[in-house]
């Protein structure tokens, strides 16, 4: 009787397979890879094969075959010397672009910290104005507004799309009391840069707001019986805890902004409009070379003052 | 004596400190109204446009609050959007790549965060490296793989050519479900982020209690970081809906996507007019090739792609905003 009963177990054992005989570490390793799977085939597939071609392609002069697939005819650094010294525009963006992104960058974060300790306290009526706040997200970019302010721009012709904050009407007043034009204008522009800086901090906001949530009470506790003034609170502790949220904001930010240059159109209209495919790749070629560059350069300054408290 | 100025010392600074407080408070309020004023002007803007009457549409007076309510743009831009069949289709196509992607970012997220095997950081800083790289920018060989669609060789040497998946929304969601859609690195980053948030321990418990490693996966890992799973769903649903980019290159036919539909009508909003004017009421016919009605026009359309999703933001809203807080995000 008992012989039989140890005779099925044993084939029993045996056939529960290889996998039950793996160790936990090893286990999760095996569920680790399958997990992963499918992004690792995405990413060779769809992200780092089309990436070689492409850099293959900047050093070609590429056109499409009506039969399918691409001929390529290998022109050494033609595109590269055409999209760096010979193009009109491409170099230019890049530097506005640039310049854009430095200006842009430190305002966004500036004005989602502040955001996120405005929303952050207790006050009657968070629950709407944090709603409101999150508004940005969802208009996601803010570019469908922007597009419908752009054309009826256009169709009203000039200065009609500004209007939206009534800014306009104020700038006439404040011109026929006699300040200068230029004045007026930089207001304007700040007015409408303030929309831009708010409708592409959404994000951010939302990073900082769980940023200052997870600071633990016990530090500001501390500060308090030690006397600080809430401004050196403000500087030694919300902004130091909060430092490494900085960093992640500001490399979501910059490739937020890059991703929104007007490169991208340039390079869509040069090689799907003009069909000059080589030309277009060579100019993705720099600009992510750009990005990289900017992007690793920001990470990497500002890895050197971030605090972690681990 | 010692009395008085102990007095003092009590009465003085809690004055000063209820001015302080009152002061802060104002500034705070003047602060928040401003810039809800900034964020909300366009939109309440474009809603007053929306519902004046097409007649009225010039006179400034109705800037703000229309002189006479009407309908008549709503009715109009809906027949521009063909939105009785776009709405609901845009609806379940995007929650089909919200689930999609959102499915692919917590697997690669939790991978990221927990389970090891060699060779995992380079990957992540692969992952990061997606982040950084605008997908804009190889558009034409990914078009091109999707044109000549194979894996490994196994369709051609199946039917002898590759398959043409332009033009098919399941080029979209093949995008998506491995991972490379769009700004599939920044919902993996969060993921991982949320799981390395969670104790340990929780799983600990499930292992030793007997459960096995998919089930434990399955009824505590994902449940716990709900939070992060309702950010990473609500931020993708929203960015696919507005994102034109994926759906125009890939899958261009798509007239139903709201947004393609609403890209192409604003793009010549005369031919669109031109389209429907034989169901455009009759009273209202004068205005077309009208540049300020055709503007308003505009604004309705971009307010009815912009809507539902205000709609659903209603819904998820207070989740949403305590769930970012709780996701750990920030780790």
């Amino acid at each position: 009787m008992s012989n039989g009963a140890l005779e099925t177990r044993a084939p029993k054992e045996r056939r529960r397979g290889w996998y039950y005989r793996l160790g936990f570490p090893k286990k999760r390793a095996l569920w680790g890879i399958i997990f992963l799977l499918p992004w690792i085939l995405g990413f060779f597939l769809m992200f780092l094969t089309p990436m070689i071609e492409m850099i293959i392609y900047s050093f070609n002069d590429v056109g499409i075959v009506a039969t399918g697939g691409v001929s390529k005819e290998f022109v050494k650094f033609d595109n590269f010397h055409q999209a760096l010294l010979v193009d009109a525009t491409f170099v230019p963006s890049v530097v506005e672009t640039l310049f854009e992104a430095v200006l842009f960058t430190p305002l966004i974060i500036i004005f989602s910290l502040m955001c996120a300790i405005l929303l952050n306290g207790k006050f009657r009526g968070r629950a709407v104005a944090r709603a409101i706040f999150f508004i940005p997200i969802i208009m996601a970019t803010g570019l469908m507004m922007e597009r419908v302010t752009n054309l009826s721009g256009q169709m009203l012709g000039e200065g009609q799309g500004d209007n939206v904050y009534g800014a306009e009407s104020i700038a006439r007043l404040v011109m026929s009391i006699g300040i200068g034009k230029e004045l007026v204008q930089y207001l304007l522009d700040a007015v409408n840069d303030i929309f831009e800086i708010a409708s592409m901090s959404g994000i951010q906001i939302l990073i900082f707001l769980a940023a200052l949530q997870g600071i633990s009470p016990a530090l500001y506790e501390v500060a308090k019986i030690e006397g600080a003034t809430p401004y050196e609170t403000f500087w030694k502790v919300t902004v130091v805890m909060v430092s490494p949220m900085i960093l992640t904001c500001t490399i979501y930010t910059l490739a937020d902004l890059f991703m929104r240059s007007e490169i991208v159109d340039l390079v869509y209209t040069i090689s799907f409009r003009q069909s000059h495919y080589g030309l277009g790749a060579a100019m993705s070629c720099v600009y992510i070379l750009v990005n990289v560059i900017v992007i690793g350069a920001a990470a990497g300054l500002i890895r050197k003052v971030v605090f972690y408290y681990d | 004596m010692i009395k008085k100025r102990k007095y003092e010392h009590m009465a003085k600074p809690s004055l000063q400190k209820r001015l302080k407080s009152f002061v802060t408070g104002a500034f705070r309020y003047l602060l928040i109204v401003c810039l809800s004023y900034l964020i909300l002007a366009p939109i309440l803007i474009n809603l007053s446009t929306a519902f004046t009457n097409p007649r009225d549409l010039a006179f400034p007076s109705s800037m703000w609050i229309p002189a006479r309510f009407s309908i008549e743009n709503w009715h109009v831009s809906g027949l521009m959007l063909n939105y009785g069949k776009s709405l609901p289709y845009t609806l379940g196509f995007t929650a089909i790549i919200c689930l999609l992607q959102t499915a692919s970012a917590v697997m690669a997220g939790y991978t990221f965060a927990r389970l090891k095997f060699p060779g995992r950081n380079i990957l992540f800083a692969l992952a990061i490296f997606t982040i950084v790289v605008p997908p804009q920018m190889f558009m034409l060989p990914q078009y091109l793989f999707f044109k000549e669609f194979d894996i490994l060789g196994i369709f051609r040497a199946i039917t002898g050519k590759p398959i043409n998946l332009l033009g098919s929304s399941i080029s979209l969601f093949i995008l998506n479900a491995f991972g490379m859609g769009l700004k599939s690195g920044l919902y993996i980053y969060i993921f991982r982020q949320t799981f390395r948030a969670l104790p340990k321990e929780l799983e600990e418990a499930a292992y030793i209690d007997g459960a096995g490693f998919l089930r434990t996966f399955v009824s505590i890992v994902l449940p716990s970081a709900g939070a992060g799973i309702l950010t990473v769903a609500v931020l993708s649903y929203v960015w696919s809906w507005n994102d034109p980019y994926y759906v125009q290159l890939f899958d261009n036919t798509n007239v139903n996507f709201l947004m393609l539909a609403f890209n192409k009508a604003t793009g010549s909003v005369d031919e669109a007019l031109a389209s429907i004017s034989s169901k455009v009421p009759v009273t209202y016919a004068f205005l077309l090739k009208n540049p300020v009605y055709e503007s308003a026009i505009a604004k309705t359309a971009a307010l009815l792609v912009f809507l539902p999703l205000v709609g659903l933001y209603m819904i998820v809203q207070r989740k949403f905003v305590q769930g970012v807080e709780r996701s750990g995000i920030v780790g």
